[in-house]
């Protein structure tokens, strides 16, 4: 299901960050403030979202348990990820319209869930089986974050300027 | 007729109904513990009549065996290791054989474990195996060979077969003696250390000192009633009815007959600190949880133990079983309570066994001494002290098992003597090593034999004792010598063997001046004195001297002094021996030498008595390479004749798992802080483990937890690194969470703005 679910992800994320590129251009937002800083936060979020995917579903896909180095990779990327992902969102709040909208809401939501459920994962307040239900979780808002995440930055990454 | 046929149909039904079977088989749902009132039989399977002389001792298989399957309770996991036929399943504690002269501690067990060596493989029998063991086995196994005469120099027909003895485990009577057990084990009383030590009779004699011709039919020996008296048993008649009949007081095995075997406590440790483990603490009994049918298969408790039998009902007592609710068993099992392991990832419960966490000692920088019931003899009561410091046993210390799970593991580094060929080495059993071994290794014997023959001279002198470098040595009732860690020889005070009284230190002869013509009369009685206690009775040994100066004084057949020029010049009194004329100390400079290095450690000989030794072995046979594993490493001769150390896979150490005592939640690593098990220096991952044994050397094996367990230090270190930057990390993350939740709370009450705005320009 979850393996089903991350390579679904991964394509209809690629597929939107072509869509959104081609289709979407500058004619779907609005101009942002900071544009030099908004780029910069963008590729963060991207080349980051890009190395969670990476890690995130190379352990799903193939079964192993993230762990090593693999986990070091995933939990420094995570770091960055929410950090200039917050950034973005502060940026970025009011300058997407139309469909560009909705992957960035998509980002946000997906991203909200990604950063929750990691950050309450390293609290003592849920047991294994709540463990697992975050993970789960985890999960669940990576795809959507995949989505989100690749459609937005990858229009904004191929976009003509 | 009609009459006797209904009578013979129901006779016959009545047979058909209730056959004549074992006791256990099959159950009839009854929960109580049945009066054992019965008459006892012995060996031949003869009812005993415990008011006889000649009455012979208990014999469980024709005793206990009359109702419950001996041959069942014979395959069991205690009796079964020598039969080849038991699984080994996960490794256990092997039998460690220790030898304090020769510094061997070898690892034996029957059951192939990894790092053990076949008892039969180092020339051990049965018999061997059953002497040296039996005292912390409850009978049975090599105990009960097959075949009795396969071994000619067993002694089966005097000793009798060592039985199962159930009353070792299911007796709750408080006569029931372990110790008295073991005494009868040393005398090769086999037949009858399950008598004594239920205390059902009084046991005497030894089969040990018997000649090889008697057997238990043959009774008491007329000739000798002082020191080949062969084994007897006087019944204490009072406990038996007219019946000749006792209550054997039967019961679930208690914890004190598992402890007797099963006892593991920090070396340093008091008695009453040592906390009892945490389900004990709860109520449960041993056999709450290692369960066993009559077949004695007893639950061993491990994770992977169910798949192995094949039998899913022996996963019900492992710490999954009981604590790790599952929707197809229920879990729960005997209350024991879910863990709530709170912030716990559950990869740990994919890498890490219930144990790491939970059981054994804490980690430390390096692991913590232990002692254990079998290998250091513990639980042997009387005014001997039978416990030894050898073997060196240390946890917990990390390591893979083969289900792939780290958990915390006993360790041992074998140490022997072996020989060499082709590569591969060959134990050698330290019998074979005493008659080399004399005169080098044993440092501690030579000076105490010399403190035991001074002190026949009597009390009045003192205490003789041995000083030597600051540090002061008595004999010890081995023969051996033990370091005085309380007295402090004062600075200035004389070596050597002298008179210890009221915390004064004395020569044993005042000094004198060689160079005068004749010795005070006092000090010639206190040397020929001295000289006749230091004599011994083998003529080779040299006749006790003493060199002072250029002279030589010794004690002539007459028991005048005799006095012989030395070409040595010595300044102080040398007590010595004269062996072909030649005047040699009386403990030569590296025993002494050996015995200060050693004093307070745990190892008792030196790289000098190691080369010694090894130079001794190689005259026996010079075809022949001759090794010394220990501390971690091989030590041989080189071609050069010094000393080269290297590795073998027969000098790794011997591990196996931990799983008692269990800690509380609260104690278990990790409770506190995931810091615990993931920093830089964490003892989990970076205690170290130094190589222990019997020789005091620098060459000395030592690795980290991770190198033990197999895993990437480099990474470890690494990860264990991040959890410093953890805190700030979440604060970050917390931080990053609340403004996307800002926003998004924003852009929903947008939503809704233009939603209602919406609806509003429809209206």
């Amino acid at each position: 299901m979850f393996k089903i679910l991350a390579v679904l992800s991964l394509i209809v994320g690629a597929a939107a960050a072509k869509c959104g590129s081609s289709s979407c251009g500058r004619a779907g937002r609005k101009p942002v403030r900071f544009p030099m800083v908004d780029k910069f936060f963008v590729l963060i979020v991207g080349l980051s979202l890009a190395v969670l995917a990476l890690t995130g579903f190379y352990a799903l896909l193939f079964g192993h348990p993230l762990s090593g180095y693999v986990l070091i990779c995933h939990t420094g990327a995570g770091g960055a990820f929410a950090g200039s992902l917050a950034v973005l969102a502060v940026l970025r709040a009011e300058a997407e319209i139309g469909a560009g909208r909705f992957l960035f809401w998509a980002l946000l939501v997906g991203g909200l869930g990604v950063v929750l459920t990691a950050v309450v994962m390293m609290q003592p307040w849920f047991g294994t089986h709540g463990q697992e239900v975050l993970v789960d979780l985890h999960r669940c808002s990576s795809f959507l974050a995949v989505i989100g995440g690749f459609g937005c930055c990858g229009s904004l990454l191929l976009e003509k300027s | 007729m009609r009459a006797s046929i209904v009578l013979l149909t129901i006779g016959a039904a009545g047979l058909l109904a209730a056959p004549r079977g074992f006791a256990d088989e099959p159950w009839d749902g009854g929960r109580t513990v049945p009066v054992h009132r019965i008459p006892l039989n012995d060996p031949d399977g003869e009812g005993i009549v415990p008011s006889m002389s000649s009455a012979k001792p208990l014999s469980t298989s024709q005793t206990c065996g009359m109702c419950h399957d001996y041959g069942k309770v014979s395959g069991g996991w205690h009796f079964n290791s020598s039969s080849g036929k038991a699984a080994a399943g996960r490794p256990g504690e092997p039998w460690v054989l220790v030898d304090g002269l020769t510094g061997t501690q070898l690892p034996l067990s029957y059951r192939g474990w990894s790092g053990t060596w076949n008892p039969s493989a180092v020339g051990l029998t049965q018999w061997d195996f059953t002497k040296m063991f039996a005292r912390h086995m409850p009978g049975g196994d090599t105990g009960e060979p097959a075949d009795c005469f396969a071994d000619p120099h067993a002694r089966w027909t005097v000793s009798g077969k060592l039985e199962v003895n159930c009353l070792a485990c299911h007796s709750g009577s408080h006569a029931q003696d372990h110790s008295e057990w073991v005494r009868q084990i040393g005398r090769e009383n086999f037949a009858w250390a399950a008598t004594a030590a239920s205390g059902l009779g009084e046991v005497g004699g030894m089969a040990l000192r018997v000649k090889s011709t008697w057997t238990m039919n043959d009774g008491p020996n007329p000739d000798d009633k002082e020191y080949a008296v062969p084994p007897y048993v006087k019944y204490l008649t009072a406990q038996f009815d007219s019946k000749n009949r006792t209550v054997f007081q039967i019961q679930k095995p208690a914890d004190q007959s598992c402890l007797n075997c099963h006892s593991a406590s920090p070396m340093c440790a008091k008695k009453e600190d040592v906390d009892k483990d945490v389900h004990s603490r709860a109520g449960f009994k041993c056999v709450d949880c290692h369960r066993n049918g009559i077949n004695h298969s007893i639950v061993r408790g491990y994770e992977t133990e169910a798949v192995e039998r094949k039998d899913a009902s022996v996963g019900d007592f492992s710490c999954r079983g009981c604590h790790i609710e599952e929707p197809a068993k229920g879990g729960g099992r005997m209350g024991a309570p879910h863990p709530k392991h709170g912030g716990i990832p559950p990869l740990h419960f994919e890498k890490l066994s219930c144990t790491a966490c939970h059981s054994g000692q804490q980690p430390g920088a390096t692991p913590t001494d232990m002692r254990v019931s079998r290998a250091n003899r513990l639980g042997i009561h009387g005014r001997a002290l039978w416990f030894t410091d050898a073997p060196f046993i240390q946890e917990p210390v990390f390591v893979k098992g083969s289900d792939g799970k780290i958990a915390p593991n006993r360790v041992m580094w074998p140490a022997f003597w072996a020989r060499r060929a082709a590569g591969k080495l060959t134990p050698i059993r330290p019998d074979e090593l005493t008659k080399s071994a004399k005169g080098i290794l044993d440092a501690g014997q030579q000076i105490g034999s010399v403190l035991k023959g001074i002190a026949q001279l009597g009390d009045e002198n003192g205490e003789a004792v041995f000083v030597a470098s600051g540090k002061l040595f008595r004999v010890n009732t081995d023969g051996d010598v033990d370091l005085d860690t309380k007295f402090a020889p004062p600075a200035g005070s004389p070596s050597g063997f002298l008179w210890l009284k009221e915390g004064k230190l004395s020569p044993l002869v005042p000094d004198f001046k060689p160079e005068g013509a004749q010795l005070e009369p006092t000090v010639e009685s206190g040397l020929l004195n001295v000289l006749q206690a230091l004599a011994l009775d083998d003529p080779a040994t040299g006749t006790p001297a003493l060199a002072r100066g250029k002279k030589i004084y010794t004690r002539s057949d007459d028991g005048s002094l005799t006095t012989s020029d030395s070409s040595e010049d010595r300044a102080v009194a040398v007590w010595g021996r004269m062996i072909n004329e030649k005047f040699q100390p009386i403990v030569p400079d590296f025993a002494v030498r050996a015995v200060v290095e050693t004093a307070g450690t745990q190892q008792s000989f030196i790289e000098e008595q190691l080369v010694a030794m090894l130079q001794a072995l190689a005259e026996t046979d010079k075809s022949t390479e001759f090794v010394y594993v220990g501390r971690g490493y091989v030590f041989a001769l080189g071609k050069d004749g010094k000393l080269a150390a290297s590795s073998n896979p027969a000098a790794e150490p011997v591990f196996w798992p931990v799983a008692h005592n269990v800690r509380s939640a609260v104690a278990s690593l990790g409770a506190k802080a995931c810091t615990e098990c993931h920093s830089a220096d964490a003892a989990m991952l970076f205690g170290r483990v130094v190589a222990g044994g019997p020789l005091k050397t620098k060459t000395v094996a030592v690795k980290t937890m991770v190198e033990m367990s197999k895993l990437d230090g480099t990474y470890h270190k690494l990860f264990g690194f991040s959890f410093t930057m953890r805190p700030l990390f979440k604060m970050m993350l917390w931080g990053c969470c609340g403004l996307m939740v800002g926003i998004l709370g924003v852009g929903v009450l947008s939503c809704l703005q233009q939603i209602a705005r919406y609806f509003g320009r429809k209206e």
